[in-house]
């Protein structure tokens, strides 16, 4: 354990822990933007900066370590100073477009600036604009707004393992962008969807909810994905009934907020036109496209007449049970014992494993 | 003259080097501002300063990325007219960008304009463009990048491996050497005495990286692969010998289009690296690996080839228009003890030793061995010793354990591993038996009087002679050239040392289209600084074989520039604070290790590569020379 003194304050932590994680531990609040909990603490933002006695600079908090005896002071003056001037120095650079941003009233810059009391920049900085990206259904990348924290380079590292994202250019031009500049399709992306949910600013929004509401609009509701096994939780973002879009849910149990592209982006099936929401008992010729609406009553006693007579007339193993893995145990060890014990038939499988 | 660059508290740094016999009217940079000429228009200068830091600028950070282009848009209106309160915005956002930046480069950048700000009553009232229009040259410079003979890009591949992007640290690597995976293990490090963090706390462990980004891709189950035209119609170029010298100009020429024969005397290729340094420091397939990927560049290595006995330098000389000599250092000094040139069974040179334990040719064997010399090649000697199962293994040295050559922990291992050692001691004689070793006389040796050098020189003791008992007498202390295979060549210069007089730049000896370097220019030296001979002798041939004439390239001269002003400053206060200790790198237990001659460091694991870069301040500077 190493003991250090922060704000006053001793705290004895773990040898390897950082600065920010021991101020954690006594509710001292330090503000960060590329900081994110689950990914590798780099110090761009420089937010973090604390005055550590002794030594002739400020470090970031987020990436140093704790040292014996060592006293810090996370608030000073001086260092209220340079953070409001760094929060300056990114809206210098920053599209003055909150009023109209996707991102507004979720995001980490705004509310570093208003927590630091910064109105706007005292200069602008001379930069390029660069063309908004929609390469592609899902995500729509806006660089002008990029801040350069590099959480979704990292994201795209570390979580999905797929290093599709660096940063890119020189100076005041640097920002984040594709391995290839083709395209997110072109580097190889999945289409995850994980950098957009880090990002802090509006730079990566989702492109399904554009313009189709506001951050305090949304209702949010908690679910789970239905495509796969995993279960990996999610928040639903709701408008008039409607959801709008999905982010991941930090349950540190199973997904940790990580989704992949069908948990994040294919929920347009919920509000299909397309989608049965009652049986359907075709009705003439296989194939002429004939059904009529049912009852499930009805719809289940056709299946086990249908189902008794085949076993029937040509014995069990002609039946095969294929169940699904959206289902909970409890089901597919009832849709088994279905098979087996009523059916008489060892053929069941289930989708997992294809 | 003014000058607002100090080193540490110490007084103002007014000396300016000429760049390649240039002089300098200004230079701007990490310390300050050094003026020479009144007539330089600072304010332009320093707006081209601050034009050049954007450029190299990576853009990670804040006050670097956004504070040095607004210093340098306040520097623009400033020169339309000044203001006092755009000068005080300068020196706020000037401030921060000091204080917050997150490495050196933005760090150090801020100094100028603070400087500037700080002597503006002096410095604006000199008087601009009098001396004509300024021409400008941006360099950029880190201490340990500067310290590498070989210039490592030290600071990138650190950055490279934090944010975990190993392929593209390997590839900054393979830039100055395709032996990544050699260097990390047996490079001296010098750059590791030049970090910057080392004045803050412990040096980063520089070495280990490169070791770890080497190992990391073969872990992958990838082969070393290397970048490089193929052959494309350039002249053919002769090598003679494979060592990490031959292998470097060889790999630098073929990455050109070159194509490249290699003559190597012995069956394996590598010199001292395979059949000098023990496998258990450079285990033979990270070597081997290394050296196949050079090859499948197009290098080709004719082993067992002597050029000397198996083809003549002259006929070399005749099949291709340019040659590089790296030949290295393979015979032993003498002791010049009685019974050393006796040929008595027992008695084996330290190179010739390990050479023959390389290669699987027999060597002495028996129960007790003393290996005489306290460099590098002796530990070498004792520890593979130790591992062929002699039970005493003695090492004797003829100064006091601090003057020893070799590296500290060289000598701990050896003394963990059972090495024993005896210090201020000296060997007189060889005592043999049917003409089969049986011992050494010795005799203990103290400090005499300080010679014309000044250097206090071990001299005996009388009367202090003793007897060690032993079966093999190993003399290691030092390696000499055998030059014989340049028999009947005029024009090549031999120096006192024995070893090949070249230009010091170029490499260049007196007979147009031959060139020498390693061990056979430099006396027996290091790895790294006979690949870096190996990279320089490359570009002197490309320019040999392209325009005719070889010269000092731009980078030479800004490299002597460097290293004259001064890149590196030990007294610097770097104001962090310490005790964010350095990572070590695993080794394998004693008893473990001496069972053969399997590697006894192990490198270091993910975490703790990754883990261990975080400590690395990222020491580039940006400066500005005015001419
Ligand atoms: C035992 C030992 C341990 C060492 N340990 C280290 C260490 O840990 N770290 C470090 O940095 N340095 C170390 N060194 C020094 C380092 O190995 C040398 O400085 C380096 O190998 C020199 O490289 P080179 O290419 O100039 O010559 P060499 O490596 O000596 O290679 C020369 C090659 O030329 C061949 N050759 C010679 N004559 C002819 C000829 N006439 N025709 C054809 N081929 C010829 C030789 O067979 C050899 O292969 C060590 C040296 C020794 C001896
Ligand atoms: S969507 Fe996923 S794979 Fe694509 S860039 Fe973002 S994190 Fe990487
Ligand atoms: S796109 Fe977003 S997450 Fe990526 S670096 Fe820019 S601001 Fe950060
Ligand atoms: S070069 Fe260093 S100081 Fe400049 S942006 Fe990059 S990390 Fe920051
Ligand atoms: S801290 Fe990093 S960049 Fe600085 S001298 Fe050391 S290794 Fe080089």
């Amino acid at each position: 354990m190493v003991t250090l003194t922060i704000d006053g304050r001793q705290v004895a932590v773990p040898e390897g822990t950082t600065i920010l994680e021991a101020a954690r531990r006594l509710d001292i609040r330090i503000p960060t933007l590329c900081y994110h909990p689950l990914l590798r603490p780099l110090g761009y933002c420089r937010l973090c900066l604390v005055a550590v006695e002794g030594a002739g600079k400020p470090v970031t908090a987020c990436n140093t370590p704790v040292a014996e005896g060592m006293v810090v002071h996370t608030s000073t003056p001086e260092i209220e100073e340079w953070r409001k001037g760094i929060i300056e120095m990114l809206l210098s650079q920053h599209p003055a477009d909150c009023l109209t941003c996707e991102k507004a009233g979720d995001c980490d810059l705004q509310d570093c600036a208003y927590q630091a009391g910064v109105k706007g920049p005292a200069w602008k900085a001379e930069v390029a604009s660069l063309p908004v990206l929609r390469d592609n259904p899902f995500i729509v990348r806006d660089y002008n707004k990029c801040i350069v924290c590099g959480r979704c380079v990292r994201v795209c590292l570390e979580v999905q393992g797929n290093a599709a994202l660096e940063l890119v250019g020189r100076g005041i031009e640097t920002k984040a962008g594709t391995v290839d500049p083709a395209g997110l399709k072109e580097a190889g992306c999945v289409f995850c969807g994980n950098c957009l949910q880090v990002c802090p600013v509006g730079a990566l929004t989702e492109r399904a909810g554009e313009g189709r509401g506001r951050e305090w609009e949304l209702k949010k509701v908690r679910s789970i994905c239905s495509y796969c096994g995993v279960g990996c939780n999610l928040t639903l973002y709701v408008k008039d009934g409607k959801v709008v879009k999905v982010k991941g849910y930090e349950n540190p149990e199973v997904n940790n907020g990580w989704l992949c592209v069908k948990g994040r982006f294919g929920f347009d099936y919920i509000h299909s036109p397309d989608r049965l929401t009652k049986p359907l008992i075709r009705e003439g010729a296989r194939g002429s496209g004939n059904f009529r609406e049912a009852t499930w009553e009805e719809a289940l006693d056709l299946v086990a007449r249908e189902l008794r007579e085949i076993k029937e007339s040509h014995g069990p193993d002609v039946l095969g049970f294929l169940c699904s893995a959206k289902c909970t145990n409890e089901e597919n060890y009832l849709l088994q014992k279905l098979a087996r014990g009523v059916m008489g038939t060892n053929n069941v499988d289930h989708c997992a494993r294809l | 003259m003014l000058s607002t660059w100090r080193s540490g508290s110490n007084a103002y740094k007014t000396s300016l080097p000429p760049l390649g016999g240039r002089p300098l009217r200004a230079f701007i940079g990490w310390g300050g501002i050094i003026l020479k000429d009144a007539g330089v228009d600072l304010l332009a200068a320093l707006k081209e300063y601050y034009r050049a830091v954007q450029r190299e600028s990576c853009g990670r950070c804040v006050p670097c990325r956004v504070g040095t282009k607004l210093i340098l848009q306040i520097l623009e209106k400033l020169s339309e007219g000044d203001q006092s309160a755009l000068r005080r915005q300068l020196k706020s956002i000037a401030l921060l960008v000091q204080q917050g930046s997150k490495c050196e480069l933005g760090q150090s950048a801020a100094k100028p304009a603070l400087d500037f700000l700080d002597n503006f009553d002096r410095l604006a009232s000199s008087a601009p463009g009098e001396g004509g229009p300024a021409e400008y040259k941006a360099v950029v410079a880190a201490p340990c990048m500067q310290r590498c003979p070989a210039h490592l890009d030290i600071p990138r591949y650190m950055e490279c491996t934090q944010e975990v992007r190993f392929r593209e640290g390997l590839d900054v690597i393979r830039e100055s050497t395709a032996l990544a995976g050699v260097l990390g293990r047996v490079c001296v490090h010098p750059c590791e005495d030049h970090c910057r963090r080392g004045l803050v706390d412990e040096p980063l462990a520089i070495r280990g990286i490169k070791r770890f980004l080497a190992d990391y891709e073969l872990g992958r189950g990838r082969r070393p692969r290397l970048d490089g035209a193929r052959m494309n119609g350039r002249p053919p170029v002769a090598v003679i010998g494979a060592g990490p010298a031959g292998l470097s100009c060889a790999y630098q020429l073929a990455r050109r289009g070159y194509k490249v024969t290699v003559y190597e005397a012995l069956p394996v290729a590598g010199g001292m690296l395979a059949v000098g340094i023990p496998p258990y420091r450079l285990p033979r397939d990270i070597l081997q690996g290394e050296i196949e990927a050079i090859k499948e560049l197009g290098v080709d290595i004719q082993y067992n080839t002597r050029v000397g006995r198996e083809i003549s330098f002259k006929e070399l000389l005749q099949s291709y228009r340019a040659v590089f000599i790296a030949t290295g250092l393979h015979e032993s000094a003498r002791m010049g003890v009685e019974g050393e040139t006796a040929g008595y069974e027992g008695f084996v040179p330290g190179v010739k030793y390990l050479r023959n334990l390389n290669l699987g040719l027999p060597v002495p064997r028996g129960k007790s061995i003393a290996v005489v010399g306290g460099g590098n090649v002796a530990m070498d000697c004792a520890r593979s010793s130790v591992r062929l199962g002699f039970e005493e293994v003695y090492l004797l040295y003829r100064r006091s354990r601090a003057e020893m050559p070799a590296n500290e922990c060289e000598v701990r291992d050896a003394e963990a591993e059972g090495v024993k050692f005896y210090f201020q001691v000296n060997p007189v004689r060889i005592v043999a038996e049917d003409g089969k070793v049986k011992g050494v006389e010795c005799v203990r040796m103290e400090l005499g009087e300080p010679d014309a050098s000044g250097r206090r020189r071990p001299v005996p003791v009388p009367g202090s002679e003793f007897f060690l008992s032993c079966e093999v007498l190993v003399p290691a202390i030092g390696q000499v050239a055998d030059l014989s295979f340049l028999d009947g060549m005029e024009g090549l210069e031999v120096t006192k040392g024995g070893t090949l007089a070249v230009d010091p730049v170029t490499l260049a000896t007196k007979v147009p289209g031959v060139f020498a370097g390693g061990d056979i220019v430099l006396g027996p030296r290091t790895v790294v600084e006979a690949v870096a001979q190996g990279n320089r002798a490359a570009l002197s041939i490309d320019q040999y074989l392209t325009s005719g004439k070889v010269k000092a390239g731009p980078q030479d001269l800004v490299d002597a520039w460097l290293k004259e002003f001064g890149v590196f400053d030990a007294v610097e206060e770097v104001g962090l604070p310490s005790g964010w200790p350095r990572k070590e790198e695993k080794a394998a237990p004693v008893e473990e290790r001496l069972q053969d001659f399997r590697e006894v460091e192990l490198g270091f694991d993910f975490d703790d590569g990754v883990a261990e870069t975080a400590r690395c301040l990222r020491c580039y500077r940006v400066g500005l020379m005015v001419f």
